[in-house]
């Protein structure tokens, strides 16, 4: 939970620093979101915005009580598509409201959701790209936040120590 | 309530189009993809020591026809070999830190020695999934679970983090998730607040790989000390070595029936 | 002035402002360090993979415990038909429902998915002691509730006895309940038996009674209400009793698992080589808890002395708190034991002593359980006719 805020908050300057420096109407008008895999979604598109967490709220539940796995409605699959890399290659995390598809419209509509506390909100190839740099770094893959949050702030004072 | 939904999803209008208007029923596709994949994973080198027995289809649930369960032969698992417990920290995203008692473990070696033989054995433990578990006894909510072919299951969707089953768990077998974790992997979603312990690779099972992390990994190592298969087969692998050579339960006096036995403990 | 009146106490005073402000704050800072616990994980409390109920489960069950206890007084007057305590009982219901409230918030503030409470109210678990102990805490505040409301509407008077008696039968079956969640625990060797239920339910009226005389002394002299030394007398020797009898429960389950050689080890821990546990055995839970207070309450300098008193109902509150500390910390510090009389080591800890040291998180929010159910009280007197305008011996004699 705490992570998550902190990751807001960093974002949230982040989105502030390119709003000082891009045009304001050209960040409004943008989607930021990138397109989606694949050329049609497993329903109606129309429909899964109003069902979609009835269709994920059932299949979770055959899933964990009756091992029924099917791939057309597990979140999983929803993740595998919708959530696809930028132009510079990155995918977006829950975090980032702007660009990660399940929280940009969760934001919006102000619903809250715990899905990602526990699901990898980013297809597998990501995390497992994730985690092939922390253990090259040496450090833990659980502890993204803790990481990034100290290199931000080591970056920080490199930066005002060039400044001086 | 409706209008802000609308609103909302006109945000995702641009990335959406594309969706719209093309027809490919890509659904179909990749679960056909799906399907072919579980059964390439399935015919993975050391047959021998895994069921062969055919995969349930995906859509279908769990049945009590089966009863998974693996059997340790201690006399092959050697006290410096750590091959198990990391195969198991890898296949689930898993990463304790050493010396933590607050980081999840779900398999861990055991080191018994009788201080007046000084026999010394060393072995894996880890969930051994009871057919009695006392850990679902206690769950006050249903959450603790044993699924129909014998794997017991935390369902962390309604896991309220009282920690009863911890308590109750006569192998130690379960941890609390203490802080908020990153990176887990898709198949393996676990959290800040709930409790977790060995699934069983439930979901290598579930594709049909009928076999776990640690036994591949014992194998892969030489040891073949872990054998994984289903018990209500008597011409499984493991039913037969059980016949042969018997398997003893920890904590047998308890009369959980577990799962997971051990020869020549 | 030679008849039974209840009235709200003056809740204009500084004083009682002081008093609840005082008490808001602490429960305040309380619930926030729950909500630290709960943004931060687990990871900042002294609680681990070994030790996992620590002192948050200490303090609620303490206070749960309490809770059943202090309906006794209550119970005296309709269930045995003491007319003497009659006039005491208003009271032992409420701090009857405080005690429980502020208890069940502690243990649900220390979940580790707070947020998900409604799926505890809703996803029973039938063959779960815990989820029965849900359905017993929500019966108790209803049957309690109706109890109360049967003793001061004078339309319902005449339910008031049955009110009383099923009170008194459902806080014995809550008691048993919360004695179970251990006595339930097969693996556990400090745990596992039956004298738990039985003993838990006499540490009930002890720990329950203690409450009540603090409370009663409380509001009676702070609000300048005349209190008779009968009233005291008759709730000192009670207590009397009742510590005895938590002290012949300890030495017979002591004395049980001695008899067995496959408990010795446990046994050896707690009463001799259990570093904190066995002092806050000897010195919290038998000396403080026990024997001080046995001498305070039936030496007969002491008769008449309300010092004296508080000091006994403090101390037995001491060692009550020392004792669950001793049977919940205590009881899982000591390692499973999977293979007896082997040597077992592992990365898990398996095989050796658990550490547990406990955070100031886990204790604030203990302490903000206390505080709720003062509150609770301190509201209840100020807003509804809990308390005898007087307990003078007269008073009370005339019941009689």
């Amino acid at each position: 939970m705490m992570g998550v805020i902190r990751i807001n908050i960093v974002s949230n300057v982040l989105i502030g620093l390119l709003l000082m420096l891009a045009s304001t109407t050209l960040i409004a008008d943008g989607n930021k979101v990138p397109a989606p895999k694949g050329d049609q979604c497993v329903e109606d598109p129309t429909w899964m915005r109003t069902n979609h967490f009835e269709t994920v709220l059932h299949q979770r539940d055959e899933t964990v009580l009756h091992g029924i796995r099917t791939q057309k409605h597990s979140l999983k699959n929803c993740i595998d598509c919708h959530i696809t890399p930028n132009e510079n290659g990155e995918y977006a995390r829950y975090s980032n409201s702007e660009e990660h598809f399940c929280a940009s419209c969760h934001t919006f509509a102000a619903v809250s959701v715990d899905c990602f506390q526990c699901h990898a909100d980013r297809p597998e190839s990501a995390v497992r790209e994730a985690i092939k740099q922390h253990t090259a770094n040496g450090t833990n893959p659980h502890q993204d936040m803790k990481a990034s949050a100290s290199e931000l702030i080591l970056k920080s004072s490199l930066l005002s120590a060039q400044s001086k | 309530m409706n209008n802000v939904v609308t609103k909302a999803y006109k945000l995702l209008r641009k990335s959406e189009q594309a969706t719209d208007t093309q027809q490919t029923d890509q659904s179909k596709r990749s679960f056909i993809g799906g399907l072919v994949g579980a059964s390439g994973l399935a015919v993975a080198p050391g047959v021998m020591l895994y069921e062969t027995a055919s995969a349930k289809p995906a859509d279908q649930a769990v049945t009590n026809q089966v009863r998974w369960g693996m059997l340790v032969n201690v006399n092959q698992c050697t006290e410096d070999c750590n091959a198990c417990v990391t195969a198991c920290n890898d296949e689930h995203g898993l990463w304790p830190e050493e010396g933590s008692s607050t980081d999840s473990q779900w398999i861990r070696k055991l080191t018994v020695k009788d201080p007046t033989t000084e026999n010394t054995k060393s072995f894996p433990v880890m969930c051994q999934h009871c057919e009695h578990p006392p850990c679902v006894d206690v769950c006050p909510t249903g959450a603790s679970f044993k699924r129909e072919d014998g794997i017991v299951l935390v369902n962390m969707h309604t896991c309220i983090g009282c920690r009863y089953c911890m308590m109750a768990c006569p192998y130690k077998a379960r941890s609390f998730v203490h802080e908020v974790l990153e990176n887990q992997l898709p198949s393996t979603p676990r959290g800040k607040g709930c409790v977790d312990s060995c699934n069983m690779c439930v979901h290598k099972i579930d594709a049909g790989e009928n076999t776990t992390a640690c036994a591949q990994a014992c194998e892969k190592d030489g040891h073949q000390a872990i054998v994984f298969g289903d018990l209500n087969d008597s011409q499984s692998e493991i039913s037969k070595r059980l016949k042969d050579f018997g398997g003893t339960q920890i904590r047998a006096d308890l009369g959980l029936n577990t799962g997971v036995r051990y020869q020549g403990l | 002035m030679d008849f039974l009146r209840y009235s709200t106490i003056e809740a204009r005073s500084s004083k009682f402002w002081m008093l609840l402000i005082g008490l808001a704050l602490i429960v305040l800072i309380g619930v926030l360090s729950a909500h630290h616990v709960e943004v931060e994980g687990h990871v900042i409390t002294g609680m681990n993979n070994q030790i996992v109920w620590g002192l948050p489960h200490v303090f609620a069950i303490f206070l749960i415990v309490a809770a059943s206890g202090a309906l006794n007084v209550a119970s005296i007057a309709s269930v045995f038909g003491k007319v003497e305590y009659k006039p005491l009982a208003r009271l032992s219901a409420l701090l009857a429902i405080a005690l429980l409230a502020g208890g069940l918030a502690v243990l649900v503030l220390d979940l580790g998915r707070p947020d998900r409470l409604i799926v505890a109210m809703t996803k029973y678990n039938f063959k779960s002691i815990f989820a029965w102990n849900i359905i017993l805490y929500t019966g108790f505040f209803a049957i309690v509730g109706i109890y109360i409301w049967s003793m001061m509407d004078n339309a319902m008077q005449k339910y008031s006895k049955k009110a009383g008696l099923f009170a008194f039968i459902w806080r014995l079956i809550l008691t048993t309940g919360t004695g179970s969640i251990f006595g339930f625990l097969v693996a556990r060797s400090a745990y596992d038996t039956a004298m738990l239920a039985p003993m838990f339910i006499i540490m009930s009226f002890a720990f329950g009674l203690a409450f009540y005389i603090l409370v009663l002394l409380a509001s009676y002299t702070w609000t300048q209400r005349p209190l008779g030394d009968y009233v005291l007398n008759r709730l000192r020797n009670l207590l009397g009793v009742f510590i005895a009898s938590i002290l012949y429960f300890v030495a017979v389950y002591h004395a049980t698992n001695l008899y067995a050689t496959e408990h010795h080890a446990v046994e050896y821990f707690l009463l001799v080589d259990g570093g904190i546990y066995t002092s806050l055995f000897w010195v919290g839970q038998v000396l403080i808890g026990g024997i001080i207070p046995l001498a305070l309450v039936y030496m007969p300098q002491t008769k008449n002395c309300r010092k004296t008193l508080i000091a006994a109902c403090a101390m037995v509150i001491l060692g009550g708190i020392a004792q669950l500390y001793v049977i919940i910390v205590g009881g899982q510090a000591f390692p499973l034991e999977m293979f007896p009389g082997m040597e077992v080591s592992s990365s898990f800890f398996d095989g050796v002593v658990a550490q547990y040291y406990p955070s100031i998180w886990e204790l604030l929010l203990g302490l903000a359980g206390i505080a709720i159910a003062l509150l609770i009280v301190t509201v209840g007197v100020a807003i509804l006719d809990f308390l005898p305008d007087s307990l003078s011996d007269k008073i009370v004699e005339a019941k009689k």
